[in-house]
């Protein structure tokens, strides 16, 4: 029962409504005619919340179907390889940033050749770099550490 | 409207499209497109959403011509892989696999690509023209509409778009329900108070649309890649001829003639109308045929119809969002979001405020198809052996193009960062059986529909029945009932297509 996707699902769901519901609890609702910021993000929220709640009610009182496997492990490093993009391309620019992303993807997808990642690397960074700086011309920072 | 008046608009389409620059970017977009598409899993949705950086730095014209082929590309490149691998690329390949993986085993994988690209040809030709005489006068109409109206249409979008979605209705309606919510973040269109940035401050002028973009469409798929494994990919034959001969240009006129008209009627439909037209020209070929045991077995007309249906809907789908400004689809949301980021706001004053814009973007979807056959299609050599480059080397090579890509439209890191936490919901909601589909279709509309509630509401005094009283939005209103029937319908379609697809997946 707990395994299955729509117990899952509705959990999150209520999770993500009430979470919204709370932050806009500050929020005035206004009245019908003159909506206040708060009339929409609190309806909305309340909605998805009680939907939520449903989904899960009726996957414990009827089943649904159960959950695929997660696979956390290449998933957590294949999203890891845009953090690492995300914190290095600013303090250390493109140059750092791809090949580190690159590398991690690569052993996210099971890749073991050092050679296959070592041409990867760069191929791939060299045409990002035509493609976003030279054809695009967008100002994509592509060193900024030096030693 | 005259006849002389739809060739002028359609010569101004003409003289835009054939402009270099634009003829360019619809050649780079059917290029790209068809080389993201042809990859094992990845839709058009996901490669639209993944290519959309491309596009924010070139004049509003360009980049809806360049995405415009984008999407004919990916959809082509589906087709390639479901014909050569009997993998489809997403659901609208699914009938295309049942009898073009065949062809391909019985050596004739040339003609069933071939007669894929010549049916879209024909049906891309017809359904433009339809979308050229009819843009204009259902635009003009819409001007009449008052906010109400809006507001009631909207809904009524967003309600079929959950009613015909692939899964449970209730959970796609909870995904349009968050889709809503989400926009609602950043700051209130009228008082200017934040709402909902939880101390984010680039979350003030709300969540920009390419990284939720991204990351719940585009990195599941990633993600759903990853998770399948590597996988041994054979070519099961040679390609062989690709220009398919009389005979079977003879038996494939009439499907594709008819999966044009089907195609063309369902893509104008909020919902999975594109999803649904292709395996409802597979069942009337079926039907119609003089010997039904022949499909399954590589019969042309089951390649020709539903690649004609296929090729229609995606054309006539675009007939909504050009002169409402309301997007069927999770296509057309992409194309809204597109819009937007370029400064236009779409609706019918569009055809007016940039003509050049509306036609060109029509006469591209021709130009594109165009481009599909006289330039795709000698390339076919190459998009068989890019299926063959194993997903360890492609893989890191699309995650790095993501992260530079959304970087690239604010040089801001944290919309990386913002694409990553998309990314994870989008990957636990498609685990758990969601569709993020509505998600974005009520984002993209959510900003709309408060304004216009809004506006309807002080104009009526608070009064919630003014959207019942005004004739127009009551009689769509009532439409909004029989959807309710039509959720109904799409079971015996959802039925249809359990015994049409024990390919699919």
């Amino acid at each position: 029962m707990i395994k299955s996707k729509d117990f899952a699902g509705g959990i999150l769901l209520f999770a993500v409504g009430t979470f919204f519901l709370w932050l806009s609890l500050p929020l005035p609702v206004g009245s019908l005619q003159h909506f206040g910021p708060g009339m929409l993000p609190k309806t909305l929220s309340t909605f998805l919340a009680i939907g939520g709640a449903m989904l899960t009610l009726k996957a414990a009182a009827r089943g649904s179907s159960l959950l695929e496997d997660f696979h956390w492990r290449p998933t957590l490093s294949l999203l890891a390889a845009f953090v690492v993009f995300a914190l290095l391309i600013r303090s250390a620019g493109l140059v750092v940033a791809a090949p580190c992303s690159l590398t991690l993807a690569y052993y996210a997808e099971g890749g073991r050749s050092f050679g296959e990642l070592a041409a990867i690397v760069i191929a791939v960074t060299a045409g990002c770099i035509l493609l976003f700086k030279t054809a695009l011309g967008l100002p994509i920072p592509l060193l900024t550490i030096s030693w | 409207m005259g006849f002389e008046q739809l060739w002028s608009n359609l010569g101004l389409g003409f003289t835009v499209v054939l402009d270099p620059a634009n003829l360019f970017y619809c050649f780079i977009g059917c290029l790209i497109g068809t080389l993201i598409g042809v990859l094992p899993g990845v839709g058009p949705v996901s490669t639209i959403a993944i290519l959309l950086p491309l596009t924010f730095n070139l004049e509003p014209t360009g980049a809806l011509i360049m995405l415009a082929g984008i999407f004919y590309g990916a959809q082509y490149g589906g087709s390639t892989a479901a014909i050569l691998l009997r993998i489809p690329g997403e659901s609208t390949s699914i009938v295309t696999v049942l009898d073009g993986y065949e062809m391909a085993r019985q050596g004739r994988a040339g003609i069933a690509l071939g007669i894929a690209a010549l049916a879209s040809f024909v049906a891309g030709c017809i359904a433009t023209l339809f979308v050229a005489a009819i843009g204009e006068p259902l635009s003009r109409i819409a001007l009449y509409f008052g906010p109400q109206e809006y507001f009631v249409l909207m809904l009524l979008g967003l309600m079929l778009a959950s009613a015909l979605a692939q899964g449970s209705v209730f959970k796609a309606f909870l995904m349009v329900v968050a889709g809503l919510l989400l926009s609602t973040v950043g700051s209130d269109p009228e008082t200017g108070m934040v709402r909902n940035t939880m101390g984010i401050d680039s979350l003030w002028d709300g969540i920009d649309f390419a990284p939720l973009a991204i990351g719940l469409l585009g990195l599941p798929e990633i993600l759903q890649q990853l998770a399948a494994g590597p996988e041994a990919r054979r070519i099961t034959s040679k390609i062989g001829r690709l220009l398919p001969g009389w005979r079977d240009l003879r038996m494939s006129t009439g499907p594709a003639l008819r999966g044009t008209v089907i195609g063309g009627f369902l893509g104008i439909l909020p919902g999975s109308g594109p999803i649904i037209a292709p395996f409802a020209s597979y069942a009337a070929e079926k039907k119609l045929a003089a010997d039904p045991s022949r499909f399954g077995r590589g019969a042309i007309e089951g390649v020709a119809g539903p690649e004609a249906a296929n090729n229609a809907a995606a054309q006539t789908s675009f007939i909504p969002l050009l002169t409402l400004g309301i997007p069927p689809n999770a296509i057309m949301a992409l194309m809204v979001g597109a819009m937007m980021i370029q400064g236009i706001v779409p609706g019918p004053q569009v055809m007016t405020s940039n003509p050049d814009l509306f036609w060109g973007v029509i006469v591209s979807m021709w130009i594109g198809n165009l481009m599909l056959i006289v330039i795709n299609l000698p390339l076919i050599g190459i998009w068989v052996r890019l299926l063959q480059v194993p997903q360890r080397v492609l893989l890191p090579a699309i995650v790095a193009f993501c992260c530079i890509g959304v970087f690239s439209i604010n040089n801001s890191a944290a919309d990386v960062m913002i694409t990553v936490g998309f990314g994870l919901l989008g990957y636990l909601l498609v685990n758990f059986g969601f569709e993020p589909a509505p998600l974005i279709l009520g984002f993209v509309l959510g900003g709309p529909i408060e304004e216009k509630l809004r506006q309807s509401l002080i104009l009526s005094h608070g009064d919630m029945l003014t959207f019942v009283e005004r004739p127009v939005s009551g009689g769509m209103l009532a439409a909004l009932g029989a959807v309710l029937l039509l959720a109904i319908m799409t079971r015996s379609f959802r039925k249809a297509r359990q015994w049409l697809g024990p390919t699919g997946g």
